[in-house]
């Protein structure tokens, strides 16, 4: 597929994030698919941030390594880049004659662009940003004279001068860089027109409208990345859909508030990253003896403790697993993808509202950050479920039933009263330590976990009846293996990817079986998936392909990977 | 008196496991008589506790209830007040509870100001534990902590909370039953965060505080302004006597009155219905770009 894997790289504060709304929206204009994936410091200013972009004739969802063009708009992009290994022999590089300047002898091609003369007639700074925009639409095919609508939606309600003086700014860029397209060699890209159709959007904003979709009404945090930008979505909109939302003074009172909301009928949420939910785990464990339903939002990002802030990782599956203590049922869900997001987070709430279990939905940095054209009808969620009875005046709050489930009632809403209790109880919620009830809750709790794991859902499957090697992954891996498959073609290879991890589907075991050879593709040191499977599937992994360095797989490293296995297992 | 409405009537709900003569027995009559005098039904109200001896209320009275965690009761509370605040929220707990486990949710609830009651059955004491030392007990009480007697000086949680302006500012000793009632009700009448501290002998475990201890060393407030706040500091740091009554009133922003949540949207949460059609709006407006 032919596409162009653009960089930007600049300093935090320095409105990369401009330059990306501006593209993002100009490109779609011009019916070109886009794809876009951050990856930054955790720093407010200065050090080295990036986004990567890439253009295609068709729909593509997976980080590439090598770039086309890298464009700089501080010093030392192209160092980081190189150390990062994104240069490839047929990079590009464009910037200010001073950006390209690198500490280390780096080989490709330079081309200064001045774009500070160019801004200074216009007399603001922050000018530069579009005219970015500019030259690198500029290197495209694009008809110039969308900016207009694209300007005048992104400064709606800013004064006619405003769009105006930024219109010309885009121009100056583009003009420039049409008199480059000598020197610059790119891929041709069709453009599509059902580009227009579709939706850009977010991991953050899918997971986060999921959640609304699904019922979801209140929502408690304490800052942290990659977890905040759900909450700022929700504060954002909290008016529109009549959301509670409040930041509180700490991960500990977060959970127990939104269990407390829970207990008061809510759909609640908390958003959270590993040391944030590290503080949760005792409530977890509440929300498993009471009985109460809550979604746990746990963003990942590379631990132990404060690690790497703003990076990616997946090694939070563990934590998620066994977290709390003493026994109970929960429920993870990692979505493979944007539209998954929307989907799995709308669904966390009916299953915990079901089975009064806690659920978690295992994301990612960049998951979160990564944006790509959609279809509409791809972004289905569930609609929230009534799972509550008005109780009466002799409500059993933990009702022993054959599955488990007791009737969840919510106090103030019919006559009867509600009890739950952490410690251990009767029917009623009351505190006992009788033989029969310490045992028979324990059994009760521990039923609902059967009903849970017989609607877990199916893994994706894709491949052939017949397979030698099945290849298995779970969350945001999703789209980066399925396209390496799709490049690498061979029959002999199948990919099972798990968005519920746990439980998982038992029927799903029988991939396992017919495979000769096991690969397991996670974001780990230790492959934490993978262990879990083992235990289920009684056979040994014959390889990890594992990366922990904070940031996501590329493309070209999966294929690399999976061939270097290929080449070992069955020769060249 | 009525105790007839609030009397529960479950299996576990009689067996009170209270050591006799302890102080929370006065505190639950107390407690279940204001509600029934306020006109408060079972239904309508809610006990949130965390884990002590004063944990244990809501299995002794017939209305909702949560016992959550050691600590915990005040964000728990918060949350169901903001799930619905057509409840009547009663937070309680012990010193333990409130003052150490849950300090930073004692302060931050009187800072967020969500309309609940908060009672604290301070028994200078950990009860459940068997006797170590609790942020309140007194400088040579000997504890199982401190056996040569504690040396560090105690918090003083009515102090800290004025300091905090908080919206209402009571202490009360149990031994008082009607003069605390008659607080308590005010306290759940009062619209904000109320804080009552209850001095609660602890017959087991405290052997200083008792309660002849408590009448010799409390002192009923008289004629005091309550919207004085440097007037109420100066009370409140007052330790021989301690008074007890009303230090402190004023009427501040209620936090779920001011949430963009209940602007337009009044209804408890779990009456709301999720708008599609307004999220495919919203949808369409933002993301076709
Ligand atoms: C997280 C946690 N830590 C410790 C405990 C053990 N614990 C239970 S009650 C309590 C203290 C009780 O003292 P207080 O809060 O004053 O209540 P009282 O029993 O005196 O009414 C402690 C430490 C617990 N349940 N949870
Ligand atoms: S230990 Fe103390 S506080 Fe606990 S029940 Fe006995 S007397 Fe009451
Ligand atoms: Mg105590």
């Amino acid at each position: 597929m032919n596409e162009i894997n653009i960089l930007i790289g600049g300093q935090a504060g320095q409105g990369l994030n401009a330059v990306e709304g501006i593209l993002v929206k100009f490109l779609k204009k011009n019916n070109y698919y886009i794809y876009s994936s951050k990856e930054y410091m955790s720093r407010v200013r200065g050090g080295i941030n990036t986004v990567t972009f890439k253009i295609s004739s068709s729909l593509n969802c997976s980080l590439r390594r090598d770039v086309d063009i890298i464009f700089s708009i501080s010093k030392g992009v192209l160092d980081w880049c190189a150390k990062e290994g994104r240069i490839s022999s047929k990079t590009i590089s464009l910037g200010e004659e001073e950006y390209l300047n690198s500490q280390n002898e780096i080989k490709l091609k330079k081309i200064p662009i001045n774009l500070k003369n160019v801004i200074e007639e216009l007399g603001d700074k922050r000018y530069l940003n579009t005219a970015v925009a500019g030259v690198i639409s500029g290197l495209l095919n694009t008809d110039k004279s969308l900016i207009t609508e694209v300007l005048q939606n992104i400064f709606s309600g800013k004064s006619e001068k405003i769009v105006e003086d930024n219109k010309k700014a885009f121009y100056k860029g583009f003009d420039i860089s049409e008199q480059l397209s000598s020197q610059i060699k790119l891929a041709t890209i069709n453009q599509d027109n059902s580009v227009a159709h579709k939706l850009m959007m977010s991991g953050n904003d899918s997971i986060s409208l999921g959640a609304i979709y699904g019922g979801c009404n209140y929502l408690s945090f304490y800052p942290m990345s990659p977890a905040t930008e759900m909450a700022s979505f929700f504060i954002k909109n909290a008016k529109l859909f009549g959301l509670v939302v409040e930041q509180f003074e700490d991960e500990i009172s977060v959970i127990n508030s939104a269990i407390g909301a829970s207990f008061g009928g809510a759909r609640s949420v908390v958003t959270t990253s590993g040391g944030g939910f590290d503080l949760m785990e005792e409530a977890l464990s509440l929300s498993g003896m009471a009985e109460i339903p809550v979604v746990i939002h746990l963003a990942q990002r590379p631990g132990p403790s404060t690690g790497l802030p703003t990076r990616t990782m997946q090694s939070d599956f563990n934590l998620a697993l066994y977290a709390g203590h003493g026994e109970f049922p929960r429920i993870i869900l990692a979505p493979a993808s944007i539209e998954d997001s929307f989907y799995l987070s709308s669904k966390a709430f009916n299953l915990a509202q079901k089975y009064q279990v806690p659920v978690f939905i295992l994301t990612d940095q960049y998951l979160l950050d990564t944006y790509y054209l959609l279809d509409r009808n791809n972004l289905e969620g569930e609609k929230p479920q009534k799972y509550y009875i008005k109780a009466d005046l002799d409500y059993k709050r933990y009702l022993l039933t054959e599955n488990g489930i007791s009737p969840f009632a919510i106090p103030g809403d019919s006559k009867g009263i509600v009890i739950s209790n952490g410690n251990e109880h009767d029917e009623y919620g009351d505190t006992t330590e009788d033989e029969y009830y310490s045992r028979i809750m324990q059994e009760k709790r521990n039923q609902k976990l059967f009903s849970i794991e017989a609607e877990a859902l199916m893994p994706k499957f894709i491949g052939q009846e017949k397979y030698e090697v099945l290849i298995y992954s779970w969350g945001s891996t999703y789209f980066v293996i399925k396209d390496a498959l799709e490049i690498i073609n061979d029959s002999r290879i199948a990919f099972v990817h798990y968005s519920q991890i746990y439980p998982i589907n038992k029927k799903s075991l029988e991939y396992f079986k017919n495979a000769r050879y096991i690969l397991g593709i996670e974001q780990n040191i230790t492959g934490q998936f993978g262990e879990f499977l083992k235990t289920k599937i009684y056979k040994p992994i014959n390889r990890k392909i594992l990366k922990y360095n904070g940031r996501a797989f590329y493309l070209e490293e999966i294929i690399e990977a999976i061939k270097i296995f290929m080449g070992e297992t069955y020769g060249n | 008196m009525g105790i007839k409405l609030f009397q529960p009537d479950r299996p576990h709900s009689k067996e009170i496991s209270w050591c006799p003569g302890c102080g929370n027995f006065a505190i639950r009559l107390v407690l279940m008589d204001a509600l029934e005098e306020l006109g408060f039904k079972p239904e309508n109200t809610a006990i949130v506790s965390g884990i002590g001896q004063a944990g244990k209320m809501p299995h002794y009275i017939n209305a909702n209830g949560f016992h959550s965690l050691h600590g915990r009761a005040i964000p728990v509370g918060t949350g169901l007040k903001l799930a619905n605040p057509n409840l009547n929220v009663i937070i309680v707990g012990g010193d333990g509870d409130m003052y150490s486990e849950g300090m930073e949710h004692f302060v931050h609830g009187i800072k967020r100001n969500t309309n609940v009651t908060v009672l604290v059955h301070n028994n200078q004491v950990y009860g459940l534990t068997k006797g170590q030392t609790s942020p309140t007990t007194l400088v040579g009480t000997k504890t199982s902590t401190h056996p040569g007697g504690v040396f560090i000086e105690p918090i003083n949680p009515v102090a800290l909370a004025i300091s905090l302006n908080c919206s209402f500012v009571a202490r009360t000793f149990i031994g008082h039953k009607e003069e605390t009632k008659t607080i308590i009700k005010e306290a759940i009448q009062h619209e904000g965060f109320s804080f009552v501290d209850i001095f609660q002998p602890c017959v087991t475990f405290n052997r200083i505080n008792t309660y002849d201890w408590y009448k010799e060393h409390t002192k009923i407030i008289n004629n005091l302004d309550t919207s004085d706040i440097k007037k109420a500091f100066d009370l409140a740091l007052n330790t021989n006597p301690y008074y007890v009554g009303i230090f402190y009133k004023t009427l501040k922003t209620v936090f779920e009155k001011n949430i963009e949540g209940y602007k337009d949207f009044k209804d408890p949460l779990y009456k709301r219905a999720v708008d599609t059609n307004l999220i495919n709006q919203f949808i369409e407006d933002n993301y076709r770009l």
